[in-house]
Parts: C-alpha cells; sequence; structure tokens
C-alpha cells in the first residue's frame, strides 16, 4: 500500500464510454471496488476504459466519490460529520430520473455500494405512497399488461389500485 | 446507458429497490408493468419492516372485507378476506393473522398472499380432555381437564374468546406459539403437525407474552422469569418432561404486572417492560 500522501498525488485516467478522459486522484477511483481491484492488481498502466459509463454520468460519479473520498478522511478528525455527508448526499442524488437511471447502472457495474444504496433508496423514495400510474409517469413505463392481465391483477389485490 | 429503459432494469437492481419498499409499495410495484411483475413474482425479498397495519373489527355493512389502517401513509386499505369473517385474531406475525373460527379452532392466514397455515385442532391441546356434541353432532363444548377441579365443560363461544391470550408465528419455520389456558401455558405446533406440544418451564410460570427471535421462543412471565425455548431442539429424553429451555433469566419489573416483549428494529436486542 502507498502512504496517503503519494496516494494523493499519484492520479489515475478513467476514460468513458464516449472516449473522454477524467484524471482523477487514487483515494477518489478507489471508492469503486472494480477499479480499486485493478489497482491493487497493477493493471491501470494509462487510462482505464469504462465502456459502460458515458462522460455526463461518469462526471457525476467523480464527484460523489471525490466527496466520499474527502470524507473518510474528515472522519477520522471530527466525530460526527455524518449529518452533513448525508445532507450532501441527498442534495446530490435529487436529480431527474434519466440521470438517477444512469448513476444507478454505473455504481453497480463499478461497484460502488454506498451510491448504489443511496441510488435505489432515492428510487423507492420516488415509488413510495404513488399510485401504479404515477409510477408508469414518473419512469417513463409503457403498461405492458394485455387487458386479460392487467383485469387479474386488479381482481387480486383492488385495494392497491383505490 | 442512455437507452434508459426503467422497464428492462436488471432484475438484481430491481430486487435492491424493491427490499426498501413496504408491503403496498411493494405490491404496486409489481402493478407496473411485465418485468417488474416478475420480479415481484419471484419474491427476490422481503418488504422493508414497516409500522405494523392496524386491523379493524368486522363491519357488519361489508362483512366479506377487512379495514386496514396504514400509519405510514395515512390510508384506509379494504382487504376482501371472506376467509377471516366473524373470526376473533389473537395474534399477528410478519404479515401473518391468527385467527379464532366459531369452533375455537386455530387459523394463520396471510391477509396479502392469500396464504394459509394447517393448524392441529383444538381438541389436541394438552388440557382438553374431550369434546360434547349435540343430537346434529354439532360441538357445543369443549372439556377441559383440571389437576385439581377434574373435568370441567366450556361452552363454545366461552372458549373462543377466553382460552386463548397470544398466538404468534415464526413464517421462517412455519411454527406457531400459543400462550392459552387458565393458567396461561405455552402450546406450539409446526405447520401441517396432528397436534398441539405443550411446553413447560423449569419451574412452572404464568406467561403473559411470547416472541420469537432469531428463531427461539421467548416467552416472559408475570414472576418476571424470561424462558426461551428452541422448538427444533430434540426432547430430553425421561417421562413427561418436555423442557426445552436453553436459558432462564429473570427481567425486572413489578411482580404480577403484565410484561411484554419487544425486539430491537436491528434484531439485536430484546426489551421488556
Amino acid at each position: 500500500m502507498m502512504s496517503l500522501a503519494a496516494q494523493k498525488e499519484k492520479k489515475i485516467v478513467l476514460r468513458s464510454s464516449d472516449g473522454e478522459e477524467f484524471e482523477v486522484e487514487v483515494a477518489t477511483a478507489r471508492q469503486s471496488k472494480m477499479i480499486s481491484n485493478m489497482i491493487n492488481d497493477g493493471c491501470v498502466e494509462g487510462s482505464i476504459p469504462l465502456f459502460n459509463v458515458d462522460a455526463r454520468t461518469l462526471a457525476k460519479v467523480i464527484e460523489y466519490c471525490r466527496r466520499h473520498a474527502g470524507a473518510t478522511r474528515i472522519l477520522d478528525e471530527y466525530d460526527n460529520p455524518n449529518e452533513e455527508i448525508k445532507s450532501w448526499d441527498a442534495t446530490y442524488i435529487d436529480v431527474h430520473q434519466t440521470i438517477l437511471y444512469d448513476i444507478l447502472q454505473a455504481a453497480d457495474y463499478l461497484e460502488i455500494k454506498d451510491l448504489l444504496d443511496l441510488a435505489c433508496e432515492q428510487v423507492a423514495n420516488i415509488i413510495r405512497g404513488k399510485h401504479v400510474e404515477e409510477i408508469r409517469n414518473t419512469f417513463n413505463i409503457k403498461n405492458d399488461f394485455t387487458v386479460e392481465e392487467e383485469k387479474e391483477i386488479r381482481k387480486q389485490h383492488p385495494w392497491l389500485f383505490e | 446507458m442512455s437507452l434508459n429503459n426503467w422497464a428492462a432494469l436488471p432484475p438484481e437492481l430491481q430486487a435492491l429497490i424493491l427490499g426498501r419498499l413496504e408491503v403496498a409499495d411493494y405490491l404496486r410495484f409489481g402493478a407496473v408493468c411485465r418485468s417488474w411483475c416478475s420480479t415481484v413474482a419471484q419474491r427476490p425479498c422481503l418488504p422493508k419492516p414497516q409500522i405494523p397495519w392496524l386491523m379493524l373489527s368486522d363491519s357488519t355493512s361489508d362483512p366479506d372485507t377487512r379495514r386496514f389502517f396504514s400509519r405510514l401513509d395515512q390510508k384506509m386499505y379494504k382487504i376482501h378476506l371472506l376467509e377471516i369473517h366473524g373470526r376473533l385474531c389473537i395474534g399477528s406475525s410478519e404479515g401473518w393473522l391468527i385467527t379464532v373460527d366459531e369452533l375455537s379452532e386455530l387459523h394463520a392466514l396471510n391477509p396479502l398472499t392469500g396464504a394459509s397455515l394447517a393448524l392441529p385442532s383444538v381438541a389436541t391441546f394438552f388440557d382438553v380432555a374431550g369434546v360434547v356434541r349435540d343430537s346434529d353432532g354439532r360441538i357445543t363444548d369443549y372439556v377441559i381437564g383440571y389437576d385439581n377441579l377434574g373435568e370441567v365443560p366450556h361452552e363454545v363461544e366461552h372458549m373462543r374468546v377466553y382460552y386463548y391470550l397470544k398466538a404468534i408465528l415464526d413464517p421462517s419455520s412455519a411454527a406457531v406459539a400459543v400462550i392459552l389456558g387458565e393458567f396461561n401455558d405455552l402450546s406450539f405446533a409446526h405447520a401441517g403437525d396432528e397436534s398441539w406440544t405443550a411446553l413447560q418451564p423449569p419451574l412452572p410460570q404464568i406467561f403473559c407474552d411470547i416472541i420469537f427471535r432469531r428463531g427461539l421462543l421467548h416467552a416472559v412471565a408475570i414472576s418476571g422469569a424470561l424462558v426461551v425455548f428452541d422448538l427444533d431442539a430434540p426432547r430430553l429424553a425421561g417421562g413427561s418432561d418436555m423442557c426445552r429451555t436453553s436459558t432462564f433469566a429473570k427481567v425486572g419489573g413489578l411482580l404480577l404486572q403484565s410484561k411484554y416483549l419487544v425486539e430491537s428494529p436491528d434484531g439485536k436486542d430484546l426489551f421488556h417492560r
């Protein structure tokens, strides 16, 4: 393992699926378990191509990782930075569902567990208390049930549709 | 990634979202589209634990439905539940209801999935000595055997109201435990069992609350004793000894005052009052 100071200095280049390159600190990159494993295995010469993450999403994900890489250090110095990072997270994830979708997929692909949890919780929060039709509208999902299937579902749990 | 097709979200990611939804939203998730429907149908996870719904008593105007109040979303849900019409509810665990029918028989029902479990007959409880029938063969009384009074008949109507104190279910092992009888004794059965099995603590106890925790039955008595039973442990050999006690602790509180057991949300601690 490198010292923290050395990690800070060393940079890693991530290349998005649409060819844009992002230079990030090692500590930031290590928020991704996938990239962290690659670093440990010594296979990060040059840039790391991320075929499943476009530039817009990658920029957003790096923003999260940078903040959380920093937060780990703050944690050593102060007792309770929890509230601060929680409110930062809440603002960060309050995005349009199209971006949320990309973050969710990227967090899963890059194995950033905290971000995956945050994104899933946000989706759950959006769904919570909504009618089925509202959920479809919010996430732009087409009702692909046949009339018979829809009838059957409503018969099973009519109270869900009240 | 710009396809952005929520319906086509991989099932494992759908499941991560699903596990964060309480039961009503969990079921609604499955009504959105085919893909989400098949994820819910596979039950990859349980709904998020939630503040329990309040079940209102039978409605005379609409006897086929029961109303449930959800504090979480401040909604009243009317659910078609023909099965429990006229029944008393003596306990609920993780979405299951334990009800008593007109003949004092116990039933375990999940009102949302419609699933039910077959439980042994009331006639197989350790203190039920017999059944009295009228000329048409209908059950009118259950005969209860007492150590000091001998055998005493109890009318069915009396039985169903007074015989049971509380029943709980452990869904993972399909075990039902009941506090019952004149002296708040304990019995249990697994779904499909032929008869109820009495549980005897090391010293006689008058139990007032029970809870399943980590697969073990915890019972608190008005004496303050906390007895833990492992229902899966083999019975101790020898005579009438049915004790499966694994620990025996004293909890606080006033003697003879009713006591309650509550598990902490993370399942790590057990509280009493």
